[in-house]
């Protein structure tokens, strides 16, 4: 190609330092600056550090503060399952129960999950809204009073409704409040907080009660990231149910999971060639 | 009516029109039985189909056949074909590699988002400019609106004719399917662009390929499934590559050509 590109990868996460006999083989790693096998996994063994203290590292560069940490301890617990109804966990059970491959069904929650429906795209765009709203009510109030912006030249179909808010409830599920709940106690100032304060509210603009993904975003808005790394992480947090579930189903047997009866509407019926006739 | 009762009367029977399998007996596809109706028909008939439920003619079919085949580039440097050759090269399954390059191939500098991007925008402009506005002006509040147009100068040999633009007029010709209204408007918006940006911004493939469905009847979101096998010849080699080499031994990377612009070492 005509083109120049680059001959190196560029990073401000990590750090390799390589063993003396192989320019291959990386003797230390620091993320951010934090030496991961030599100081942080004896942290980690001693109590010192966690995983999820680590996982915020990597999207954030600095360790989070404890509120921040038990914060997002809390909502990767409440993301870890969301059930086997759940679409994302269908999907994956669907690919699962056929016999296919570990990296097949986690694509297929991921794909599944990836949607403006009670998936990834989802909580970035309820965080575009915590962007743009923050904890103004004026805002929100404007915000979910204007029908969604059709762009037929993007890939993702238009949304279908105000995002993080949930179009088949009829009240706001006790495990959204729950953990709207939660998260609320142990970050009493911000957007959670005040998502808490003004729960009705909101539902009562947008005619829809609060959903999952709406209680998502507003906790990763206050930890500062960003809605792509929101969408990342939220697509993440929800992977370990959808392998469980799948890895259950493959056990019980196709035989086991629903097929779903079809009415094709337009039917030709059985079809018979002249020469078959 | 709760909102809950929407999804409680799709419950149990999933009503459709797109088909069914009728196993021992029968499949249908969008209204027609797929062993009598397509018996006779080339693979390319029915991907068209399917995604439009249209007939094509067979010479109209020989021309998404050959743009289907000009643009499948087995080079394993191209970002969506590395997947394949990454995954060759872990000794993944072949399934997984293809389908991480596929997935991979919807990025907003090449594949699906330009094709979408670039369709929606030629097929809204096109009715606008049937309805006497002026291109120009059309042109000016489209970039205005998303600052770049899509489909236009690419992320690699920006200045140069597509390679791929002569090869399909030539197949265009020899299949004597004329060039239509979206074509010939891409034409038009590549001088135009040139004229209000200064520089030459030639038509890329997704302008090409998606202007070429849509004078076929496609929508916008139609071009946009239909390009999803354009680039799947040139993964299945790229794959393979991987494949063949040692196993880790594509794209290796050294200790140090990680160049590190972090934080200072520091204790957690």
């Amino acid at each position: 190609m005509s083109d120049n590109f680059g001959e190196v990868i560029n990073s401000r996460i990590w750090k390799e330092e390589a063993e003396p006999d192989n320019p291959f083989a990386a003797k230390t790693c620091r993320c951010y600056g934090y030496d991961v096998y030599g100081d942080l996994l004896p942290k980690v063994s001693s109590g010192q550090a966690s995983y999820i203290e680590y996982l915020y590292l990597l999207f954030k560069g600095e360790r989070p503060e404890p509120q921040v940490a038990k914060g997002l301890e809390i909502l990767a617990v409440a993301l870890a399952n969301p059930g086997p109804r759940d679409l994302s966990v269908h999907g994956a059970m669907a690919s699962a129960v056929a016999g296919a491959p570990a990296a097949s069904v986690l694509t297929a929650a991921l794909v599944v999950g990836a949607g403006s429906y009670s998936g990834g795209r989802e909580v970035f765009l309820a965080m575009q809204n915590w962007v743009e709203c923050g904890t103004d009510s004026a805002k929100w109030h404007a915000l979910l009073a204007t029908a969604p912006e059709r762009d037929g030249g993007s890939i993702w179909p238009t949304n279908e409704h105000p995002p993080g808010f949930d179009p088949y409830g009829n009240s706001c599920a006790t495990p959204v409040m729950q953990t709207l709940t939660q998260l609320a106690t142990c970050l009493p100032t911000g957007n959670i907080s005040w998502l808490a304060q003004n729960r009705s509210t909101l539902e009562s603009a947008s005619n829809l009660p609060l959903a999952m993904t709406g209680v998502t975003a507003a906790a990763l808005s206050d930890f500062d990231f960003t809605p792509a790394a929101g969408e990342m992480l939220s697509l993440l947090l929800r992977l370990p149910g959808a392998a469980a579930h799948a890895m259950e189903q493959w056990e019980r047997g196709f035989r086991q999971f629903p097929f779903f009866e079809l009415d094709l509407q337009n039917d030709p019926g059985p079809v018979t060639t002249k020469e078959s006739a | 009516m709760n909102r809950s009762d929407i999804l409680k009367q799709t419950e149990g029977v999933l009503h459709t029109k797109f088909g069914a399998c009728f196993p021992g007996k029968r499949a249908v596809m969008r209204g027609l039985d797929l062993h009598t109706e397509f018996k006779d028909a080339t693979w390319m008939e029915l991907y068209a189909f399917s995604i439009t439920g249209m007939r094509l003619a067979p010479n109209q079919l020989r021309v998404l056949e050959g743009l289907l085949t000009i643009s499948n580039y087995a080079d394993m440097r191209l970002w969506n074909n590395r997947v394949a050759t990454l995954a060759g090269s872990t000794r993944s399954y072949a399934g997984a590699g293809l389908c991480g390059a596929l997935i991979s191939s919807d990025t907003q500098i090449m594949g699906r988002q330009v094709d979408l991007a670039v369709a929606d925008f030629l097929w809204r402009a096109l009715r606008r400019v049937q309805t006497g506005e002026d291109l120009e002006a059309i042109i000016r509040q489209e970039r205005a609106r998303k600052k770049i147009i899509k489909g236009f100068g690419r992320p690699v040999a920006t200045k140069e004719v597509d390679e791929r633009l002569p090869v399909t007029i030539e197949l265009l010709k020899r299949e004597r399917v004329p060039m239509g209204p979206h074509f010939k408007l891409t034409f038009e918006i590549e001088t135009l662009l040139e004229k209000i940006t200064g520089r030459p911004l030639p038509m890329t493939y997704a302008a090409i390929i998606t202007a070429v469905t849509l004078d076929m009847g496609f929508t916008p979101k139609q071009c946009y499934l239909f390009d999803f096998c354009v680039f799947l010849c040139g993964i299945f080699p790229c794959g393979l590559d991987g494949l063949e080499r040692a196993e880790g031994a594509s794209f290796a990377l050294s200790c140090e050509r990680l160049i590190y612009d972090g934080p200072d070492d520091r204790s957690w």
